[in-house]
């Protein structure tokens, strides 16, 4: 029903209001103009439509449409873009703008270019610019991005565990400074790690002449300081190493994984691989020579030409052994002197003659490189070793030429033990400790078990300041400051070889109020008090950001170190990351040989064949442990063990079997018990081919209580049986392997568990260590290739092949599909290739790549690859892109190459199985022009894009998976759970049923947090589940390149010719992109510079080409024509004739035929001891 | 054979051999049956109470078709993950399982169409029940590549329909060929047994006396009356839709083999598979015939058409391409070898030697190709618990055969660095148990419904349907004893005599 409204009726009495005199007349044009403009019913309208929208159709419509707005669960979330109204400067959204920056670390700055997305860092990217880089990566460094979007991240102060705030601890910080005002310092003591930051070591200075009764100490598990220890003694103090292997041709490792995780300089491997150049067969007599003595295989092991398998325990022998052979040679009294310095142990001061041969040998072919030849030693060496690799050195001419001795001026500082013992002794008052270690967790046990510990409750004040809250160091802490990321800080580092970096913030801190160690000094330098003091302001987009105080010191800093510093020179150093000229300065090269043969005559060695032998080594995924909380390290699969989550017990297959191991297991491992130190801890074991014997290798930094969400269960903790007197190796130790469970609940020490299983789940990657036969990773000599140019394809099954080069990849090929055929009419290749100025190509140089699967890490971090959890890695589910295969090969292998029909699908020659070589081979996607995934595709959702990729379009993907199993490398990854949306590290309960919270779908916890979307790089889809996804050649570098050189083509076109756009002639060359303009993820990450990436299709317009055109080039799986645009260059070695002709003597006295290769082993270990 | 079998069947005759029982077949039907006796011995299967086996069999099968459904929705919900497939093995049981159906969804329409066009009589009996055996099992075989897929929400794109992306199907893909191919194999073969049901259909409406059932068949009946020309007009479109069937059977399970031989996996990758799916097909769907039969005849009476000389035939194709699957099995190992491929040799060596998974594949080869063997000999044929014994053997082996083409071949390719095993998870297990009490109970629920054995077909073959029938000589010749088997009435529940209201065939 309508309701007409009618004006109210004028108030007879009372005031009267009007508008107009029209109206207080009331004339009738003013009712008239007061009807038409307001009539009477107008709120309910008057037609039958307008009598629709009526008070009640109203409510009825709202009532309805308010049930209805439920039904919008029905949909799709839709999600808004919001674009900038006013654009900050530079910022295009999804265009990636780049900083400079470093990354502070024990041996020096990795030096890195970061890639902000509107603010956000994504990617690390080294600093080709700085002189301490050739632009890679290692994985840590790369991955190191993903601890600034940790959830876990320390984010708040806590005093004694309870949540309080920054200006409560500044006030502490105030009363504190007031006290030890009074008392010079006394009882302060600070405590960091060993990064070498030039501004906070400045800073520690002036908190020293400040108070001067303060102390400072350092800590690094596994830090440089018996390398700086023995150069302090040899030279002058502050003295380092510089190592220069672009000038070294014969190279011996001495226990030193230098191209893997005993990081020399960010440059080592790249210029160790420059002096591995094989372009030609030519190059192999100028190739360098590497001999390896380890007691497991390391990256460097893998690249050796030479390896000898030696107990880590014996290193000192074999060096006195080498020392004496080279002071022989080189008739060098020095040398002689330090060597016989050493006070040997009287029941076995000689080696296995075969041994002696192999060092004779090798130490002729070093002095034969006089000047060019240099002895590497690990860094976790003692001190002695590392004088009588000096003395060595000096023998062979390789100080002031591979080794420059630089000095640092770094002062020296007080060790843990140090502490401890201040500690014990109730000097200390305040500690306060600033790093991104963990010392409580990583101090050896009797100096924890001894003092530390203890001390530290008796230090009323511990400050910890770190990234990570739940560190053991943190949880003894009376406060807990949060720590800013290096990613958010002003700071400052120096590379390895000294050349000064400025750390810039590259976003604002996550978390209010964190603070960094330089401010932490800062408010403890200040007189004034800090608390009260407004905390710095945001910067504002837009506005010149006002100088922070960190900032003022990081300047000051700058300004103290590089001559007529100025703004111009400020704002360069931030540009290109770097101060050019501010390296070490040499120190006079002359040793100070009393003090070498004083330090080794103090050297005592080991009594070998005492039991087994444990050796405690970083680990390739977590460092020292300080990464546990890092996803993506945590699945990048270790090198060689290939073990993922977990850290394992490695040991050789022959104390495998002598312990009764198993060897076949699969995703898992037989847990053995080490008894070292007194102490007894379990491990499960993983069984290394080239392991020494009776020895076992434990990675550290696992085994942490309260890790975090990642690291959380992790391993098993191996510092807990280190001492301080053994902390590299320990001998005499026990093994035995566990038949039972074993209950630890009433056994202490043991971190996070109780209980430990006979067999362990294990996440390893590749349970295979044998090609079969199959000449997937090919190598050869020098002298192979110099005697027959096509020998890398005489290889394996593409051997059996007629013809050269070229016929191969023409008609003989076995292959149902055809190669190129030709040229069509328009001059275009058959099959057809769309796009003739670009056409994308890889290869892979097997000679170069050491396999330390910095490129994985690169690929996860540029492409939004998700981890999926130690379950799914057991399930054979890892999303890398990237696989690093690793192969361990034997001559039978070699042998089953030529001959492979019969070779048996056998993985172990009982007796061949500890001395293998190891190879390592990076497999993607390869892009195959005839790609067998993109035939079986039903729904066309796996194509060829005209520039030759092998592309993939999840939108259209339906996940039957069917090219993954058409793919022959098998590098397609499906998403089988929401693993980017469903967190996949945490366990869910289902009536009583615990099962990985990824299987309890759509109720499962979710992970796809603000915080972990900040990391996503925009331009690479977020894949979700039942989806394909693979390596794309990083199309959206591709891409970018392609949008910009057209941009910049027209307009430089345009610029040319003076004509408007619609006169504009474009062609092809214009806009073609140019030469190593891109560079995919992987490619630029790699230290070694083993991929080369670019445009196949213009002749010789890029290294790829030439790479391709070398005669070592193969593609993998050749015979299937599959026409892989990824290939791989074949690995060179360059053995040293003398050592191969022994060892092809012994085979013949083996007698064994040609199948079998000289074994050497260790005498007097084994049997009886300790098993 | 066929005098001796009749000789087995009635020693009491043996007596009396005559001139006249040396040359006739061995008739179809046993016990000298009539039309009536046909249309109520089979009608009363769905006419009258069901025994209790028949209500064991159904709850716990749709029991498990309900697990199987849970199992599916945990699937869709949760993702592929459930399941046990990885990085190298990207297919495991669903796979196998989906080729385990197709493969039993062969007899089918083998027998309705191939053996018809063949003019084998013999068919009249099994068919109905082979061809609805047949529909269940593509049902099961279906589900598998359908809900298999990593985003079911969008398996749409595999049907050819329009859209505005403007991308089409790759139909370069067997995947694609395949699913075209299975549905029209279903397509077909629902119609084809359909239409074969509507004179039976017909049959069952005119003896029903009144309610929904009535109405029901009715509906489904199709108004058919058993006229002269309904007959001659259904002959011919049964006679067409046989002849459209015959290359389905054929093409259906080779294009399944297709997803295998024209991929590049060694251990897929070779030109003997359609043969050999096939002939392994034929095997797994007869071998099934007979397990769902041999206990049906039993359990409602049914020996007089369903005879022994029934089982002895379907026992000699189960011997026949069991052979054929074996000399596959070798003829691939020595292909293998002849090849001169490293990767396709070592494909094989790894499934016989010592590879993760060599022990499902002796389970395969003793279940196909040993276990048969048997049926060499007539004792085993007519020996129905060694034929149970033999077929259950076959059913496993048939999957065994598809685990170890796909998942052995999956898990040990080209290059070892990706090698790495499979697991099956419980919901894959319950899955495809699941998937046999779907099966299991659509069986029961058609031998409950509708005539398991086609009416008017055997009719068709009964000695009274030859135009030069003559009822007298067969009494004086003794061809066929007399009706010794009178329990027919009280199985038919007393019900008068409805009278054959369908006509046998006028051909």
């Amino acid at each position: 029903m309508k309701r007409i409204w009618h004006h109210p009726e004028e108030p007879k009495t009372g005031k009267r209001y009007w508008r107009s005199l029209n109206q207080l007349a009331q004339t009738p044009a003013s009712l008239e103009a007061r009807i038409r403009e307001f009539p009477e019913g107008v709120e309910a309208m008057k037609d039958e439509a307008d009598a629709e929208t009526s008070r009640r159709s109203f409510l009825k419509l709202m009532g309805a449409s308010t049930a209805l707005a439920g039904m919008a669960a029905c949909r799709r979330p839709e999600i808004h873009i919001r674009p900038y109204a006013k654009s900050p400067e530079w910022v295009i959204p999804g265009k990636a703008l780049f900083y400079a920056t470093a990354m502070p670390r024990a041996v020096g700055a990795s030096p890195m270019v970061v890639h902000t997305y509107e603010g956000r860092p994504t990617h690390l990217q080294g600093n080709k610019l700085h002189p301490d880089s050739n632009g890679g990566l290692d994985s840590q460094a790369q991955a190191s991005i993903l601890n600034l979007y940790d959830p876990n991240r320390a984010q708040i102060f806590t005093a004694l565990g309870k949540k309080t705030g920054r200006e409560d601890f500044l006030k502490f910080l105030d009363t504190k400074k007031a006290e030890l005002g009074g008392k010079q310092g006394a009882g302060l003591a600070i405590l960091t790690d060993e990064s070498v930051t030039p501004t906070r070591s400045r800073l520690v200075g002036e908190l020293l002449k400040k108070y001067p009764q303060a102390k400072a100490y350092s800590h690094e598990a596994f830090g440089q300081a018996n390398v700086r220890t023995a150069y302090s003694a040899a030279f002058a103090p502050g003295a380092v190493p510089a190592y220069d292997f672009s000038k070294a041709e014969r190279v011996f490792a001495l226990d030193c994984d230098f191209l893997g995780l005993d990081r020399i300089g960010n440059k080592s491997v790249g210029q160790f691989m420059s002096m591995r150049k094989a372009d030609s067969p030519e190059d192999g007599a100028k190739m360098n020579r590497l001999y390896v003595v380890e007691g497991r295989y390391t990256l460097t092991g893998g690249m050796a030409d030479h390896r000898l398998r030696v107990r880590t325990s014996q290193t000192l022998k074999v060096a006195v052994k080498l020392a004496q052979i080279i002071a022989e040679k080189t008739d060098d009294a020095a040398l002689k002197a330090a060597a016989g310095a050493v006070v040997l142990n009287g029941t076995d001061t000689t080696l296995r003659a075969d041994y002696k041969q192999w060092l004779t040998l090798a130490a002729e072919d070093l002095v034969s490189k006089k000047g060019a030849a240099v002895v590497v030693t690990g860094s976790a060496h003692s001190p002695a070793l590392h004088l009588l690799t000096i003395a060595i050195n000096q023998a062979l001419g390789a100080l002031g030429t591979v080794v420059a001795v630089k000095q640092t001026g770094a002062t020296p500082v007080g060790t843990l033990a140090d502490l401890a013992k201040a500690a014990a002794g109730k000097e200390i008052d305040t500690l306060i400790f600033a790093g991104e270690n963990d010392p409580l967790f990583e101090a050896p046990l009797d100096i924890v078990a001894g003092g530390l510990g203890e001390a530290l409750k008796n230090v009323p004040n511990f400050v910890v300041h770190a990234t990570r809250y739940r560190t053991a160091t943190a949880r003894a802490a009376t406060w807990v400051v949060p720590a800013t990321h290096y990613l958010e800080q002003w700071s400052d580092v120096r590379g390895s070889e000294g050349s000064y970096a400025i750390v810039q913030p590259m976003i604002a801190p996550l978390y209010a109020g964190v603070m960094s160690d330089i401010e932490l000094l800062q408010a403890l330098l200040s007189d004034k008090p800090t608390a009260g003091q407004p905390p710095p302001p945001a910067p504002v987009a837009g506005q010149p950001e006002e100088a922070s105080a960190a900032m003022t010191a990081v300047r000051e800093t700058f300004n103290a170190l590089v001559q007529g510093a100025s703004d111009d020179k400020w704002n360069n150093a931030l540009r290109d990351g770097f101060v050019g000229g501010t390296a070490y300065t040499a120190v006079a090269s002359t040793i100070n040989a009393g003090a070498v043969n004083t330090g080794l005559a103090a050297e005592r060695d080991v009594v070998p064949g005492n039991g087994f032998e444990v050796t405690f080594v970083p680990c390739s995924k977590i460092h020292d442990g300080r990464y546990i909380n890092n996803g993506w390290l945590q699945e990048a699969p270790d090198a060689i063990s290939k073990i993922t989550w977990d850290n394992v017990a490695l040991i050789s297959v022959k104390t495998a079997k002598a312990l009764n191991i198993n060897l076949f297991n699969e995703d898992s491992g037989d847990v053995i018990a080490v008894e070292v130190n007194g102490r007894t801890r379990y491990y499960p074991v993983l069984v290394i081919p080239g392991h020494a014997d009776d020895a076992v290798s434990l990675t550290v930094g696992y085994g942490q209580k309260d890790a975090g969400r990642v690291g959380k269960g992790t391993g098993f903790d191996a510092y807990a049986l280190r001492s301080a007197a053994t902390p590299y190796f320990a001998t005499g130790a026990k093994v035995t392997k566990l038949t039972g469970k074993v209950d630890l609940v009433e056994k202490d020490g043991v971190e996070g568990r109780t209980e430990i299983p006979a067999v362990y789940p294990l996440g390893v990657t590749a349970d295979h260590h044998s090609m079969f036969g199959r000449a997937l990773v090919r190598e050869g000599t020098v002298e192979d290739w110099k005697g027959n140019e096509e020998f890398v394809l005489a290889q394996g099954t593409d051997g059996n092949l007629h013809g050269n080069r070229e016929e191969k990849n023409k008609e003989n090929s076995f292959s149902f599909y055809k190669p190129v055929a030709g040229r069509d009419s328009k001059g275009m290749p058959v099959p057809h290739l769309n796009d003739p100025m670009h056409q994308w190509g890889m290869v892979i140089d097997l000679n170069k790549c050491t396999g330390c699967t910095s490129c994985l890490v690169a690929c996860q971090s540029e492409n939004n690859i998700p981890i999926v959890g130690k379950d799914q890695v057991i399930r054979g589910r890892e999303m890398h892109w990237i696989r690093m295969d690793r192969y361990f090969a034997t001559d039978l292998d070699s042998d089953g190459a030529q001959n492979n029909l019969m070779a048996e699908p056998r993985e172990w020659e009982e007796d061949q199985m500890d001395e293998p070589e190891m190879l390592m081979q990076p497999v993607a996607c390869q892009h195959c022009e005839a790609a067998p995934c993109e035939t079986v595709c039903p729904v066309n959702a796996t194509v060829h894009t005209p520039d030759g990729l092998n592309a993939m379009a999840y939108n259209r993907c339906i996940g039957t998976r069917y090219c993954s199993n058409n793919c022959p490398f098998k590098v397609r990854r499906f998403n089988y759970f929401d693993y980017n949306k469903r967190n996949p590290l945490v366990k869910n309960s289902f009536l009583g049923v615990e099962h990985n919270n990824l299987y309890s779908g759509p109720f499962g916890e979710r992970q796809d947090t603000e915080l972990s979307k900040l990391q996503k790089n925009p331009n690479v889809s977020v894949r979700m589940r039942g989806v394909i996804e693979k390596c794309t050649y990083c199309v959206q570098r591709i891409e970018g390149a392609r949008i910009e050189a057209r941009a910049q083509g027209r307009r430089n076109k345009r610029l040319a010719t003076g004509l408007n756009d619609e006169n504009l002639k474009i062609e092809d060359a214009d806009i073609a992109i140019g030469k190593d303009v891109i560079k995919t993820a992987c490619q630029e990450a790699c230290p070694a510079e083993a991929i080369s990436f670019g445009n196949i299709a213009e002749p010789s317009h890029d290294t790829v080409k030439n790479w391709k055109a070398n005669s070592r080039s193969y593609e993998m799986l050749g015979y299937l024509s599959v026409r892989a645009r990824t290939t791989y260059l074949a690995r060179i070695k360059n053995p040293n004739p003398a050592l191969l002709a022994v060892s092809k003597t012994e085979k013949e006295k083996v007698g064994q035929g040609s199948k079998t290769r000289p074994i050497i082993t260790e005498a007097g270990a084994g049997a009886g001891n300790g098993h | 054979m066929a005098e001796a079998a009749h000789a087995h069947d009635h020693p009491a005759n043996d007596g009396a051999p005559s001139r006249a029982k040396v040359l006739l077949r061995e008739p179809l039907v046993l016990n000298h049956r009539n039309y009536s006796w046909v249309t109520n011995k089979i009608a009363g299967v769905v006419e009258n109470p069901q025994p209790k086996l028949w209500w064991y069999l159904f709850i716990p099968s749709f029991l498990l078709t309900l697990v199987m459904v849970g199992c599916f929705a945990y699937l869709v919900s949760t993702g592929v993950g459930v399941w046990g497939p990885n990085n190298p093995a990207a297919w495991g049981w669903d796979i196998t399982n989906f080729v385990f159906w197709i493969g039993i969804g062969h007899a089918g329409t083998l027998i309705s169409a191939i053996l018809y066009l063949t003019r084998q009589k013999w068919r009249t009996a099994v068919n109905r029940s082979a061809e609805a055996m047949t529909l269940f099992a593509v049902m099961c075989a279906g589900l598998f590549p359908a809900l298999h897929v990593g985003r079911v929400w969008m398996a749409w794109f595999l049907a050819p329909v329009p859209n505005s992306n403007a991308i089409w199907q790759n139909f370069k893909s067997p995947l694609l060929w395949d699913v075209f191919a299975v549905s029209t194999y279903f397509t077909v073969s629902i119609i084809f047994w359909y239409l074969g049901l509507v004179p039976d259909l017909a049959t069952m409406r005119d003896r029903c006396k009144s309610g929904l059932r009535k109405v029901l068949y009715g509906i489904f009946a199709l108004g058919w009356r058993g006229g002269n020309r309904q007959w001659r007009h259904y002959e011919v479109a049964y006679m067409l839709l046989a002849a459209l069937s015959t290359p389905l059977v054929l093409s259906v399970h080779t294009v399944v083999s297709f997803d295998f031989a024209t991929s590049i996996v060694p251990g897929w990758h070779t030109t003997i598979f359609p043969p050999y799916f096939v002939a392994g097909a034929i095997f797994g769907g007869f071998a099934m015939v007979l397990t769902l039969m041999i206990p049906a005849r039993k359990i409602y009476g049914l020996q007089d058409l369903f005879t022994m000389k029934h089982i002895d035939n379907m026992a000699k194709i189960i011997l026949l391409t069991g052979t054929i699957v074996g000399y596959a099995y070798l003829m691939e190992l020595f292909v293998a070898w002849y090849s001169g491929s490293l990767y396709e040799f070592s494909a094989f060596m790894i499934r016989i030697f010592d590879g993760p998974y060599t022990p499902y594949y002796y389970a395969m080869f003793f279940c196909n190709v040993i276990a048969p063997q048997a049926f060499w000999f007539k004792k085993c044929r007519e020996n129905l618990i060694v034929v149970m014994i033999v077929c259950m053997f076959v059913n496993c082996g048939m999957w065994y055969e598809r685990f170890v083409i796909i998942v052995t071949t999956l898990a040990r390719d080209f290059l070892p660095g990706a090698w790495d095993m499979y697991h099956p998870t419980w919901v894959e297990i319950w899955t495809f148990i699941g998937t046999i009490g779907f099966f299991t109970m659509n069986f029961v629920l058609f031998c409950r419904f509708l005539p398991v054995i086609a009416i008017g077909e055997i009719k068709a073959v009964l000695p009274e349907s030859d135009p030069h029938y003559d009822p007298e000589r067969t009494k004086r010749d003794n061809i066929v004893p007399a009706a010794t088997y009178d329990g027919d009435l009280e199985h038919t529940g007393g019900r008068p005599e409805a009278a054959a209201a369908v006509s046998p065939a006028t051909a």
